[in-house]
């Protein structure tokens, strides 16, 4: 065994640059996969323990009191066996901003809620910062912790809320932590006041909306009883359930880390490419040695364990190299999270995430090392001894006439037939760089769709419109529907008008099976009209129709032409299902409709939300400011959802975490170059002495390694570029299809994409002709008989 | 008298950090005829080679000078030697040292293509090298396809491409047969006598009685020289010859 290290060893010393390139590739798989499991593992547990930790009710049922009554509501819940407790209606006002802070306008929707004694035992808030107390004193508001540090709220600051008649100013005096709020994902997002305070807003009359907390034994539970709870009351306004506070919550880091797994298995495929690549190479380099390892008494598994255990070495090493960043990285992620909700001791499952990483990356470097290493059960030591490694008899190429018939300048000619020569190691390199400028594509596309989000609206299951507004029928001078609407069609910015609520409905999936709450909207007139389209069939015309979002019908097992049983407005109904569509607001989940279901079943509905296509798309922000000036209190202008995003930080956390997969990546890869011209230097040297001899230049040398390079990165270019505009799309859909997206809409910026390609040839040129020095310093006595 | 072709001034080469005190060239003054065949024997580790990469512009001197032509090899940057040698050096190793992935026509046309641009005349004069020295039919060949004695032709004619002012050959025979040997002596000969300057370092006594002019070296020095008195190749000759050189201590 002795002998076996001391090999090992050896071989390590002397292949330096081969082995540092393989732990380079391996340190980066290792990072991505376990950083991906890593993120998938813990992201859940800070919300768990915030919301357990808090007493977090799992159902928020948010309504009118003048449609739902909130005590026989409550005393219902109270009587079910798997409620644990049940919280008092809380008064809440509707904010839709902006509101204003030192630093300027926060485009928010907030509801304004009263923080009463109940808060004391159930939907607890925590303080993370500002004076602990019990409750927020006379003209203080409790911000959540996620948006003061969006917009650098401090506690002291002044923060002036829009009212019906004017703005009201609060004082900051805390940032707490809402186990329902906490991620900023949640819209609108809540704030607290002084119980009374609401009266500051608005008249009595109009504060008719009330928030009741359902705290249930276990998570489990929510679809069960908020089931019968539909059965048994009309219920008018919204439920938000655990499983959607959770999916908010996890939503960013889970889209993160399924890219870093894709990107992780990317990675793992080239590592194993390159680690068999160099085994090969240092199978060949040391023929003659294994014929004498061989004549000595070493048996072909002796061998075999020598690579074997050689990079069962490295992949010991490197892999905990891999897995100390994550430890480093998902720490960071973590805290950063936890100091946003408020968790202060978090149990990271970091043994588990190192051990899956362990086992599976080892099993498969070791497995690699060895189906390599079978190469050398053939060698015979007698003629390995004697003549060394058998020479490959270089056979004519369909590259010959290249330099025959002066088709091309000399050095990419020569540059072409070196390629044609060793077709594996230029393979190994085209893939790396394949795969490097494939990921940067990639992640440029994603984050240019994300940022193109308000061009392509439709395709991520958004109205077209570039405003969308609510009409406010509670106030003293508000609109029917029918005035609202001619009016908007009168408006000459206007192009097109279409209405729509949000609504809940109770689908029955059948005998056996547990009933499905579902959120959706209600279209008046031609769905398509708002720009919506599906992935298949139509949209509903009439009734008797329903259009379901991709994640229902999955959950559902039902596909357009299916019928199903719903429970609308307190009546049973079948809906005929004619088309499919995506939609990422609700993680996949809804459902579409038109407005006659809903007229037919209750003669008093009426949208209250509407979509509108202006004339002028540029001129959105100020049409805003003309309707809201114009119409006042009657409607209030919701936030786009480009801005929801930006506000979200999705777009920017994406392109940090893209950006710093790109630097890795391109890392791996110039280091790959870097090895692939000195051993093409090594390889090629006594050629280069020839070519010296017959008057190359040193600069014509270093441009015949530099020329392959050329040859290889434009290649890459070429196929990688339709490529990732192929491949992108179709997985990022496996990666968002939990989000709701399974045909994502891929946009690409093409002066991105000639950025990109230019920064990445020159790199990829700059290095070679950086690592091809050496070739300018061969002496042509290598070409001297025993050199 | 002959016009000289190439000489040396007080041409010296050691090798740092070599053991040996010596130089390996010695403040060597010499020179070079044109149209001459002249032969460099000497004990190995004598220079020889040596003396061959420093005249040809592929080594560089500690001290002294060389004129190839006129032109001062000397002091010149890596880049003025390598145009030089485009122009008037042709090479020829003692392994043909022919590039491998490439056909043996390819081999002749890289170093063709360096200083020809126009891709039919440099072909034409490709397949007529290939013809004189009797290899035309191997043209498509790539070098492990070919014989030692084959290979070596080839290189010959690869040195010959771009019609040099003088050809170095560097044991030319050295690893082949008797039988190869004689067939690219021949060929060395055939170049000769069409006018071309050589100069070759060799061991074989049958080899150096092709020479003109034979310099026997030692310790970094010419120290003597010896005209060709009889025929090419013939046995006399190659008794005068080694009883001259065993005279001078070979």
């Amino acid at each position: 065994m002795n002998s076996i290290l001391l090999i090992i060893k050896s071989n390590l010393a002397r292949r330096r640059s081969q082995s540092i390139t393989a732990g380079v590739s391996i340190v980066t798989v290792s990072l991505l996969f376990s950083l991906s499991i890593g993120i998938l593992t813990s992201i859940q547990q800070p919300f768990d323990k915030v919301f357990n930790n808090l007493n977090a009710s799992h159902i928020l049922l948010l309504y009118d009191f003048r449609n739902d009554n909130g005590d026989s509501m409550k005393n219902w819940f109270l009587k079910q066996p798997e409620v644990e407790s049940v919280g008092n209606p809380d008064a809440y006002y509707n904010c839709n901003g902006p509101l204003f802070v030192k630093t300027g306008k926060i485009d928010a929707l907030v509801q304004i809620t009263e923080f009463t004694s109940n808060h004391l035992r159930q939907d607890k808030l925590k303080i993370l910062k500002g004076d602990i107390k019990d409750a927020p004193g006379i003209n203080e508001i409790w911000l959540p912790n996620y948006l003061a540090v969006q917009h650098n709220i401090q506690v002291g600051d002044t923060i002036a809320i829009p009212t019906s008649g004017g703005t009201y100013s609060f004082k900051v005096s805390a940032m707490v932590s809402d186990p329902h709020y906490g991620s900023g994902m949640v819209n609108p997002t809540r704030a607290w006041v002084k119980a009374g305070s609401l009266s500051f807003f608005a008249p009595v009359s109009q504060l008719t909306n009330n928030c009741l907390g359902i705290r249930l034994k276990s998570t489990d539970l929510v679809a069960d009883v908020l089931g019968r709870f539909n059965t048994k009351f009309n219920f008018a306004g919204t439920a938000l359930q655990y499983s959607i506070f959770k999916s908010a919550f996890m939503s960013t880091y889970q889209l993160i880390a399924g890219i870093l797994l894709i990107f992780s298995i990317l990675a793992l495929i080239i590592a194993v490419y390159l680690i068999r690549s160099i085994i090969i190479k240092t199978i060949y380099d040391y023929y003659k040695l294994t014929g004498i390892l061989k004549a000595q008494g070493f048996t072909p598994a002796n061998i075999i364990v020598i690579y074997v255990t050689q990079y069962l070495f490295m992949a010991i090493l490197f892999i905990a190299l891999g897995c100390c960043g994550t430890s480093f990285i998902l720490q960071l992620i973590m805290q950063s999270v936890m100091r946003t909700i408020g968790v202060i001791d978090l149990h990271l499952r970091l043994p588990f995430i190192f051990a899956v990483s362990f086992i599976f990356l080892t099993t498969i470097i070791v497995l690699t090392a060895f189906i390599a290493a079978l190469k050398t059960t053939k060698i015979k030591p007698a003629q390995a001894i004697k003549y060394g490694a058998p020479e490959r008899i270089k056979t004519r190429t369909r590259a010959d006439n290249i330099i025959n018939r002066s088709l091309l300048p000399l050095l990419p000619a020569l540059s072409i037939r070196a390629l044609m020569e060793n077709k594996k190691r230029a393979l190994v390199t085209f893939t790396v760089l394949l795969f490097t400028i494939f990921i940067l594509l990639f992640s440029s596309g994603v984050t240019t769709s994300l940022s193109q989000l308000k061009y392509n609206k439709a395709a991520w299951g958004f109205e077209n419109g570039e405003i969308e507004l609510v009409r406010n029928g509670a106030t003293p001078i508000g609109f029917t529907h029918q005035e609202l609407k001619e009016i908007f069609e009168g408006e000459k910015g206007i192009k097109s008008v279409t209405p729509f609520s949000y609504e809940s409905i109770m689908i029955l999936p059948g005998a056996g099976k547990q009933p499905v709450n579902l959120f959706g909207k209600a279209y008046e007139g031609d769905i398509t009209k708002a720009g919506l389209i599906t992935l298949s069939g139509i949209y509903p015309s009439n009734e008797s129709e329903i259009a379901l979002c991709i994640g229902t019908a999955k959950l559902l097992g039902k596909m357009p032409g299916d019928s199903i049983a719903a429970f609308i407005e307190g009546q049973q109904v079948t809906l005929k299902i004619t088309g499919v569509y995506q939609d990422i607001s609700n993680m996949g989940q809804g459902f579409r409709l038109s407005s006659k279901t809903f007229e037919k079943l209750n003669p008093v509905y009426s949208p209250a939300m509407y979509s509108l296509k202006l004339v002028n798309v540029a001129g959105a922000e100020d049409y805003k400011k003309y309707l809201q000036k114009k119409y006042g209190s009657t409607i209030t202008i919701n936030m786009n959802i480009e801005d929801r995003l930006k506000q979200m930080g999705i777009v920017s956390n994406m392109i940090i975490t893209f950006l710093l997969l790109a630097i890795f990546f391109i890392t791996i890869l110039l280091l790959s170059i870097w090895n692939d011209v000195i051993v093409s230097t090594r390889d090629y040297r006594k050629s280069f002495g020839i070519f010296k001899t017959a008057g190359f230049t040193p600069r014509q040398l270093r441009m015949l390694l530099v020329w392959k390079m050329i040859l290889l990165c434009a290649f890459s270019l070429i196929l990688a570029i339709p490529l990732s505009l192929f491949l992108s799309p179709l997985l990022m859909g496996q990666v968002t299809q939990n989000f709701g997206i399974v045909q994502f809409p891929f946009s690409v910026s093409g002066v991105s994409v000639i950025i990109i390609a230019c920064i990445f040839f020159c790199a990829v040129v700059l290095c070679a002709w950086l690592s091809s020095s050496g070739a300018s310093k061969i002496n042509p006595r290598v070409l001297l008989v025993g050199q | 008298m002959k016009p000289q072709i190439l000489k040396t001034s007080a041409l010296t080469k050691s090798f740092p950090g070599s053991n040996s005190a010596a130089p390996v060239i010695n403040n060597l003054d010499t020179h070079f005829f044109k149209g001459e065949f002249t032969v460099i024997m000497g004990n190995s580790g004598s220079g020889k080679s040596t003396l061959l990469y420093l005249l040809s512009g592929l080594d560089k001197a500690t001290s002294g000078k060389i004129w190839i032509d006129d032109f001062p090899v000397h002091n010149r940057t890596e880049k003025e030697l390598a145009l030089m040698r485009r122009q008037k050096v042709g090479f020829v190793f003692q392994d043909s040292n022919l590039v491998p992935n490439l056909t043996v026509k390819e081999n002749i046309l890289v170093a063709g293509r360096l200083v020809s641009k126009n891709s039919n005349q440099l072909n034409k004069r490709v397949d007529e090298l290939l013809n004189d020295l009797g290899i035309l039919p191997l043209a498509n060949r790539m070098p492990g396809q070919l014989s030692g004695g084959e290979a070596q032709r080839c290189a010959m004619a690869r040195a010959l491409i771009n019609d040099p002012v003088v050809i170095f050959a560097d044991e030319p025979t050295g690893s082949l047969n008797s039988e190869a040997s004689l067939k690219v002596m021949d060929c060395l000969d055939t170049i000769h006598s069409k006018g071309q300057s050589i100069v070759m370092v060799t061991h074989d006594l049958k080899s150096a009685t092709y020479g003109d002019r034979i310099l026997f070296f030692r310790d970094g020095q010419i120290v003597d020289e010896r005209l060709r008195l009889g025929e090419r190749g013939c046995a006399a000759e190659e008794e005068a010859l080694f009883t001259w050189l065993k005279q001078k201590g070979w």
